[in-house]
C-alpha cells in the first residue's frame, strides 16, 4: 500500500471520528399556547452521545410530568436518544421551561429556555397546536453550543389543512397530513416535509407506518415518532410526527407519494389523556390511512453569474473556514488541511471542493464528510473537506484563499465565501531518504525529484543564430541568380560552341608561347596550332606542301612567306638546339604570336 | 562636424544599451520578487525594440506561466522556439507548458532525437544553408558545362542541395502553418460561427489549434491533438 492510500485512509478515519465526536441536544415542545385541559409534549433529542446519558430537566412548577418515554436509535454509527415527556399544566400562567442541561465527557451542553402560555380556556385567535418552539444545543468546541432559536412557526403552513381533514374524518377519528414549507425550491435547496398521523380514537397495538416514496428528490429523515397533541375544532387529537429533509435532484416536477398507516381501531370512544392509562379496547375492521400526495416544482439555479467556485449548494447563512493542523513543517512532511462549510441547508448532495494547484505542495485528493442536524429552522449542515498537502521543498509558502460559492434563494443571487490565506513555513528535511536497497547501494544516489517547474528567465543577450548564414539566407535575389547562372552558361555554350571551339587552338597556342623558352617549344606550339585550327599535321611533311595547304585555306601570300621564314628558323633550331636568351625568346614568341593571329584570322577551317 | 556627429551617435548607442541593461535588471528583480505582472510590462516594452529576440519572448512566456496564463505562455514560448529552436531552456519550458494543457511538442511516434535534429537550425539559418549549397552547385555546374567534366564535388554539392532543399520545404510547411493557442481559461468549440450553434467540445487554455477560416470575430479551427474541427471565438485565441 503506498503512502498516498495510507494518508487518504487516515484522512477518512479522522473525518469519521470528528463526525462521531459531534454531540448535539435539541429540545422542542409541540405547542407554546395551551389550555388547562390540554397536555404538552416536550421532546429532548440527543445525538452523538452514548444512549445511557440523561438530560437534566430544570424545575417545572407549572407542570406535572406524568409520562416519560425513551427511545434510542443508531443509524450509520450515529446514536440518537429521544426523551419524550408528557406534561399537564397546573395553573394559568406564562411559564418557562428553563435550560435543559447535559453533561457528557466533561462538557456541558444546554438548550435555550422555552416560553409557554397556559390559559384557563384557549382565547379566540390562539391556536393550541399551531406553534412549535424548539431550542437546540451542540458541542464539539465551536460556538455552536450557544446557537439557538426562538423559532416560532416552523410548522409548514400546509398543516393548516389539518382542520379541513379533521372535519372530513370526524367520524373515523384518524387522518394523516403531509406538508412542505416550500413548493418551488431550487435544486439542492432544502425543503422540510412533515408527515403527521392524527388520531382522536384509540387503536390496537403499534400500527405499521409506511413512509412516503419520492421521485427526483433526495430525502433524509430528520426525526421520527415525535408525539404531540393538537386541539382541532374542539376535538383533542394526538399526533405522531415524522420530519424529513428533502432536496431536489434536478429541475422539474418532483412527486411525494402518500405516507400510510395501517391500523385496527379500538372502541369509538373519544380519546382522553387518561384513557392511555387504562387499556382493554374492542377492535374494529382494519383501516388504511393515507396522507395527501405533494408535488414540488423544482427550479434550476440561474446560469447567469454562476461562479466557477459554485458546487451546487443552495441555502443561507453559510460560513467557510480553512485550517491547517500545523504551519511549520519539514519538507516532505504532511499537513492536514481542513475546510469546513456550515450553514442552513443540505450540503450532502453538493460536489466536493476542488483545490487549485498550490505552489510548493503536492496536493492529494479531497475527502469529504457531511453532517446534517435538525435545527431551529430546518436543518444545519456541516460539510468538511480534508486533504493532505506535502511541501516538496523548503521555503515560506502560502495556501491561497479558497473560494466557495452558494446560491442564496432569498436574495436569488450567488454569494462567494473565501478563506483566509494560510502561511506555511517549510524547513529543509532532516530525515534521510528511507528507500530500501537490497543491493547495498542507494539506487537514487541521494537524488530525489521533487517536482518540475519552468526554467529561469534569460538575463543575457541572445547570440544563438549563425549570423552569416542568416544574412546569406536573406539574399533572395542571389538565389535566383545562382539558379539562372548554370542555365545561362549552358545556353552560351550551346549557342556559341562552334566559334569558341574555333578560337580555342589560338588561345591555347598564345598561352603556350608566353611560356616558351626555346625554339623547339615554339615549333611544337605552332605544330599544335596548325593541327587544331586547320587540321594540318606537320609531321614529316615538306614545308612546300604545308604552304600549299595554307594557301588553299585562304592565307595571304605575305603571311605565307613570313610563316615560311619563321618555320625554317625553327626547323634549323630543332636539329641544332641551343638555349635562347630570355630576350630572344620573348621576341620570337611575339613574332610567332602575331603570325598565328594573322593565320587564324585569314585562314578557313 | 563629421566627428561631432559620430560622437553623438556613439553616445546615443551607449545610452540605449545602458537603458536596456537597466530595464532587464529591473524586470529580473520584479520576477524574483514574484511581481510577474510588473516584469511582464517591462518585457513587453522591450519587445517593441527587439521584435525578433527569442529571449524576450521566452521571458514573457515565463511571466505568463507564473501568472497562470498557460495559453499565452505557450504562444510566447512557441515564438521563441521558432527563432531559436536549439535553445534547451526554450524547448524545456515550451514542452512543460504544452504538457500542462495535455499537448506535446514532439508528435507521438517521432523520436526525440529526430525532432531535435529537425529543429537544430532556425528557419533563417536553414535558408542560408540552402543558399550556400545552391551557390556551390551552381558554380560547379557552370564549370562542368564549360569544361565538360563533372567532378565528385559537384555531385556532393547537388546531393547536399537536394537534402537541404527538402528539409527547408518541410520546415516551411511547419513555419507557415497558421497556428493559434487557446488563451482564455476555457473556450467552446461550436459547429458554426455564433453562439446559436451547439457546442461540441470544451477546450482549456494551452491547446494548439490550426486556423482554417475566419468570420465575424469567430475562427474556424482544427484541434491539433484531437483532429476535430469547429469554430471558436477569436477573442479566445492567441495567434502564434
Amino acid at each position: 500500500m503506498n503512502i498516498r492510500k495510507i494518508l487518504l485512509i487516515g484522512a477518512c478515519l479522522l473525518a469519521s471520528l470528528a463526525a462521531q465526536a459531534q454531540v448535539s441536544m435539541t429540545a422542542r415542545v409541540d405547542k407554546t399556547n395551551l389550555a388547562l385541559d390540554d397536555e404538552l409534549t416536550l421532546t429532548v433529542e440527543i445525538t452523538g452521545a452514548s444512549s445511557n446519558v440523561q438530560p437534566q430537566l430544570p424545575s417545572l412548577p407549572a407542570f406535572n410530568v406524568y409520562s416519560r418515554e425513551v427511545s434510542a436509535m443508531n443509524i450509520n454509527g450515529k446514536s440518537s436518544t429521544t426523551y419524550r415527556y408528557i406534561m399537564l399544566p397546573r395553573f394559568p400562567t406564562q411559564a418557562e421551561i428553563g435550560a435543559i442541561r447535559l453533561t457528557y465527557n466533561g462538557r456541558v451542553y444546554s438548550t435555550q429556555p422555552i416560553k409557554i402560555n397556559i390559559y384557563r380556556r384557549m382565547p379566540a385567535g390562539k391556536s393550541a397546536g399551531g406553534s412549535v418552539q424548539q431550542a437546540s444545543a451542540a458541542g464539539s468546541g465551536s460556538n455552536y453550543d450557544s446557537a439557538s432559536s426562538a423559532a416560532a412557526g416552523n410548522v409548514p403552513a400546509g398543516l393548516a389543512a389539518a382542520d379541513a381533514l379533521a372535519a372530513q374524518n370526524k367520524n373515523k377519528g384518524f387522518f394523516m397530513t403531509a406538508s412542505v414549507n416550500n413548493k418551488t425550491p431550487y435544486v439542492n435547496e432544502q425543503v422540510e416535509l412533515i408527515v403527521r398521523f392524527y388520531y382522536s380514537r384509540s387503536f390496537i397495538g403499534q400500527p405499521p407506518y409506511t413512509p412516503p416514496t419520492v421521485t427526483n428528490i433526495f430525502m433524509e429523515q430528520l426525526s421520527q415518532n415525535t408525539e404531540g397533541t393538537q386541539n382541532i375544532n374542539g376535538t383533542l387529537y394526538r399526533y405522531i410526527e415524522q420530519r424529513y429533509a428533502l432536496s431536489g435532484v434536478q429541475a422539474g416536477k418532483a412527486e411525494i407519494s402518500p405516507a400510510m398507516v395501517r391500523l385496527q381501531p379500538g372502541t369509538n370512544d373519544v380519546f382522553s389523556a387518561f384513557d392511555r392509562l387504562f387499556g382493554g379496547l374492542a377492535s374494529e375492521p382494519e383501516q388504511l390511512i393515507k396522507s395527501n400526495p405533494v408535488t414540488l416544482n423544482i427550479q434550476a439555479t440561474p446560469t447567469a453569474g454562476r461562479p466557477a467556485s459554485f458546487y451546487g449548494a443552495v441555502g443561507t447563512r453559510f460560513t467557510l473556514q480553512a485550517k491547517a493542523d500545523r504551519t511549520r513543517v519539514e519538507a516532505g512532511e504532511s499537513i492536514n488541511l481542513t475546510v469546513t462549510v456550515k450553514g442552513a441547508g443540505n450540503l450532502k448532495p453538493t460536489a466536493d471542493l476542488k483545490l487549485p494547484p498550490i505552489n510548493g505542495f503536492r496536493v492529494y485528493d479531497v475527502a469529504s464528510d457531511s453532517v446534517t442536524l435538525p435545527a431551529a429552522q430546518g436543518t444545519q449542515s456541516t460539510k468538511t473537506f480534508k486533504t493532505v498537502l506535502v511541501p516538496t521543498a523548503s521555503g515560506t509558502y502560502t495556501i491561497p484563499a479558497l473560494a466557495w460559492s452558494y446560491f442564496n434563494p432569498r436574495t436569488k443571487q450567488y454569494e462567494t465565501l473565501r478563506t483566509q490565506p494560510i502561511e506555511i513555513e517549510v524547513t529543509p528535511s532532516t530525515k534521510a531518504d528511507n528507500t530500501v536497497s537490497f543491493t547495498g547501494a542507494n539506487p537514487s544516489n541521494g537524488f530525489r525529484r521533487l517536482g518540475q517547474d519552468i526554467r529561469y528567465i534569460k538575463t543575457n543577450d541572445y547570440a544563438g543564430n549563425i549570423g552569416w548564414l542568416v544574412n546569406l539566407g536573406a539574399l533572395h535575389i542571389l538565389g535566383w541568380i545562382l539558379i539562372l547562372l548554370p542555365i545561362a552558361c549552358g545556353l552560351v555554350v550551346w549557342l556559341g560552341g562552334n566559334s569558341l571551339r574555333a578560337k580555342r587552338p589560338l588561345l591555347l597556342a598564345l598561352a603556350e608561347l608566353k611560356k616558351a623558352t626555346s625554339e623547339a617549344q615554339a615549333a611544337q606550339t605552332i605544330d599544335d596550332f596548325l593541327l587544331g585550327r586547320f587540321h594540318i599535321n606537320m609531321g614529316s611533311r615538306q614545308l612546300r606542301g604545308v604552304l600549299e595547304d595554307l594557301k588553299q585555306k585562304g592565307v595571304k601570300p605575305a603571311t605565307l612567306q613570313e610563316f615560311a621564314s619563321l618555320w625554317q628558323r625553327l626547323d634549323a633550331a630543332r636539329f641544332a638546339p641551343q638555349n635562347m636568351a630570355q630576350k630572344d625568346a620573348l621576341v620570337l614568341a611575339q613574332q610567332a604570336a602575331a603570325l598565328l593571329k594573322r593565320l587564324d584570322s585569314e585562314g578557313r577551317v | 562636424m563629421r566627428k561631432m556627429l559620430l560622437l553623438f551617435v556613439l553616445i546615443l548607442a551607449l545610452a540605449c544599451t545602458g537603458r536596456a541593461a537597466q530595464t532587464a535588471a529591473e524586470a529580473e528583480q520584479y520576477y524574483t520578487q514574484g511581481k510577474f505582472s510588473a516584469a511582464l510590462n517591462l518585457y513587453e516594452d522591450e519587445l517593441k525594440n527587439n521584435p525578433n529576440n527569442p529571449y524576450v519572448y521566452y521571458n514573457i512566456g515565463n511571466c505568463y506561466f507564473k501568472m497562470g496564463s498557460t495559453g499565452l505562455a505557450v504562444a510566447n514560448y512557441y515564438r521563441a522556439f521558432r527563432l531559436a529552436p536549439r535553445d534547451a531552456d526554450i524547448r524545456h519550458n515550451l514542452s512543460l507548458a504544452l504538457q500542462s494543457a495535455g499537448e506535446h511538442l514532439v508528435p507521438g511516434g517521432v523520436p526525440q532525437v529526430l525532432h531535435q535534429l529537425f529543429f537544430i537550425l532556425s528557419y533563417d539559418e536553414l535558408k542560408g544553408i540552402v543558399m550556400l549549397c545552391l551557390g556551390m552547385s551552381s558554380l560547379l555546374l557552370c564549370l562542368g558545362i564549360i569544361k565538360r567534366r563533372w567532378g565528385k564535388v559537384l555531385w556532393f554539392c547537388l546531393t547536399a542541395l537536394a537534402v537541404s532543399g527538402g528539409w527547408l520545404y518541410a520546415r516551411h510547411q511547419q513555419e507557415k502553418l497558421p497556428l493559434a493557442v487557446v488563451a482564455s481559461p476555457t473556450a467552446e468549440l461550436r459547429s458554426g460561427p455564433g453562439t446559436n450553434f451547439p457546442a461540441s467540445a470544451n477546450l482549456t487554455q494551452g491547446h494548439l489549434v490550426i486556423l482554417q477560416d475566419s468570420r465575424n470575430q469567430w475562427d474556424e479551427v482544427v484541434v491539433k491533438t484531437q483532429g476535430i474541427q469547429g469554430w471558436i471565438k477569436s477573442s479566445s485565441l492567441e495567434k502564434i
